[in-house]
């Protein structure tokens, strides 16, 4: 592979991927914060 | 509206979504439209539109299900008013005819997944058994059983797409890693991967790319279809609108970009001389008839192709279920008890789609002209919360109790501006290149694919629904009342 067409793989694989696991471990980090009670995350108005 | 049916959890309701956008588009439409259309420099686009109509369109959908809690007549009808309950009958009408061929494509899924179990594919002459398989009646008997397995489903409810959500998307996800890291690890699959992620500059500034990028987003995230409407309605009260959006978008486009490396590497390593050939044989030639030919050549190529078959089969069966549950939903809401809609949906889901089992060309007609319908469909949406207030939506709604990544004004933008843009764009342009397609004919109305069959069945749908607004409208009225 070219060195081109590599680092093109790292950046969308970075981007796609890296972001669904970065929202993933997002959502798993609130939800665990709710389920101990801690945070509901309301925040009405944004 | 006190509804009875929730989600019971947050991935409940992520994987069930997730399995409504993953579906046969993501594996066999991407990786043709990717390799034909720039590599790299296709999916540059294809990123940005991810986050210019895909998540934007999706936070509007969840927010209308969440904030409505009924079905796509229901909830333009209250969001948009009642002299909009149209556009809610529109998004039904165009996610039901989809579903009506759906359960055919679903059920090409399942006989090939069969016929992989019992070793039947990948010899012989390519195309024969696909030829065989769609001149004979079998196709309809298949439709028939993706269409039971669907409505069996949906007869139990939300909790029971939950339960087959918890079972098949973690499943299919796990296939598809399965299949890529098989497919990089083929000698010569380095030649798919330059092949999919070179980027090829000069065609950014070609329009026809960002067009093909903002289409793909359009069809294979299921945003703006009124399906994560449907499974919105059963959200929980304190439940997130936007990190889910944002988790779906991501997790929807993550599996596309597995699957574009599966085929690719399989096509390069295998066949690298008849690549062009095999990503130019349209959606069915590529998955039905090169795919089983490939892995027939692949050490244990019987096992990766049942595998491939099994997740395909998976993504389709998920994504039919939604369009099940939209056309249910839209009928519990005028009145009906949910197993008397059910049974009303699967009599003409099993009636209507016995043209598209039957005929090639009549399912791709109502692939071109639904799939062109699909764009009208997001810009109802966008004109629907629009209608409602963009800044009430996203104070009252999107960003409130629960939320746990709350958006900000350039959401309303995207909504108000970027998405009908597009919209019109996507329009304009599919079927301007219709024209080219059939330059003699591109007005008949009765040929598969030219705009004169999109004018007829656009103009006799949105005819009949407009004269029906207001009956429309009242029933959705009707049942609100009455369960109020």
């Amino acid at each position: 592979m070219t060195p081109l067409a590599i680092a093109m793989m790292a950046a969308i694989c970075g981007f796609v991927w890296g972001g669904f696991l970065t929202l993933l471990a997002r959502a798993l980090r609130r939800e665990g914060s709710k389920a101990r009670g801690g945070g509901a995350g309301a925040r009405p108005g944004g | 509206m006190a509804l009875k049916e929730e989600f019971g959890s947050r991935w409940g309701l992520v994987l069930a979504t997730l399995g409504m956008a993953v579906g046969t588009g993501n594996i066999w439409r991407f990786p043709r439209i990717v390799a034909t259309n720039g590599g790299g420099s296709f999916l540059v686009a294809w990123a940005v539109f991810l986050l210019l109509w895909s998540v934007p369109l999706m936070i509007v959908e969840f927010s209308f299900g969440k904030r409505a809690r009924r079905g796509t007549v229901g909830a333009f009808t209250e969001l948009a008013g009642k002299r909009y309950a149209w556009m809610g009958g529109w998004v039904a009408l165009c996610a039901t005819a989809i579903m009506f061929y759906y359960s055919v494509v679903a059920g090409w899924c399942l006989r090939y997944l069969a016929g992989s179990l019992g070793g039947s594919l990948g010899r012989g002459e390519p195309g024969a058994v696909w030829s065989a398989f769609t001149s004979s009646y079998q196709p309809i008997a298949f439709h028939a059983l993706a269409l039971g397995l669907g409505v069996t489903v949906v007869w139990f409810g939300v909790r029971g797409i939950e339960r087959v959500a918890k079972v098949l998307i973690p499943l299919l996800l796990l296939l598809v890693v399965i299949l890529a890291v098989r497919a990089v690890t083929l000698p010569g699959a380095e030649r798919g991967l330059e092949f999919l992620f070179r980027p090829d500059w000069p065609k950014l500034a070609d329009v026809q790319i960002w067009l093909q990028a903002l289409t793909q987003n359009a069809w294979d995230t299921g945003a703006g279809w009124g399906l994560i409407l449907s499974y919105a309605i059963y959200m929980r009260v304190r439940e997130d609108v936007p990190l889910n959006a944002f988790l779906i978008g991501f997790g929807n486009n993550s599996v596309s970009l597995l699957a574009g490396i599966m085929v690719l590497c399989t096509v390069f390593a295998l066949n690298p001389g008849a690549q062009q050939e095999i990503v130019g044989a349209g959606n069915e030639g590529l998955t039905f008839i090169w795919m089983p030919q490939l892995f027939a050549q692949m050490p244990a190529g019987g096992v990766f192709m049942t595998l491939f078959f099994l997740g395909l089969s998976f993504a389709a069966l998920t994504s039919l279920i939604s369009m099940i549950e939209l056309a249910t939903r839209v009928l519990i809401d005028s009145g009906l008890v949910r197993r008397r809609a059910i049974l009303l949906v699967a009599a003409a889901g099993l009636l209507f789609g016995l043209p598209s089992a039957l005929s090639l060309d009549f399912l791709h007609n109502q692939d071109w002209v639904w799939g062109v319908g699909l764009m009208l469909s997001g810009l109802f949406f966008a004109l629907g919360a629009r209608r409602f207030g963009l800044e009430k939506l996203r104070r009252e709604v999107v960003n409130a109790e629960g939320c746990d990544l709350p958006v900000g004004r350039w959401w309303t933008f995207l909504v108000s501006v970027v998405v009908p843009v597009e919209a019109v764009a996507l329009l304009v342009w599919w079927l301007w290149q219709a024209r080219g397609w059939d330059p003699d004919g591109w007005l008949h109305p009765f040929r598969p694919e030219t705009v004169g069959t999109v004018l007829l069945q656009f103009g006799v749908a949105l005819a009949a629904l407009l004269l029906a607004n207001r009956w429309l409208a009242r029933r959705a009225a009707g049942r609100r009342e009455a369960s109020s």
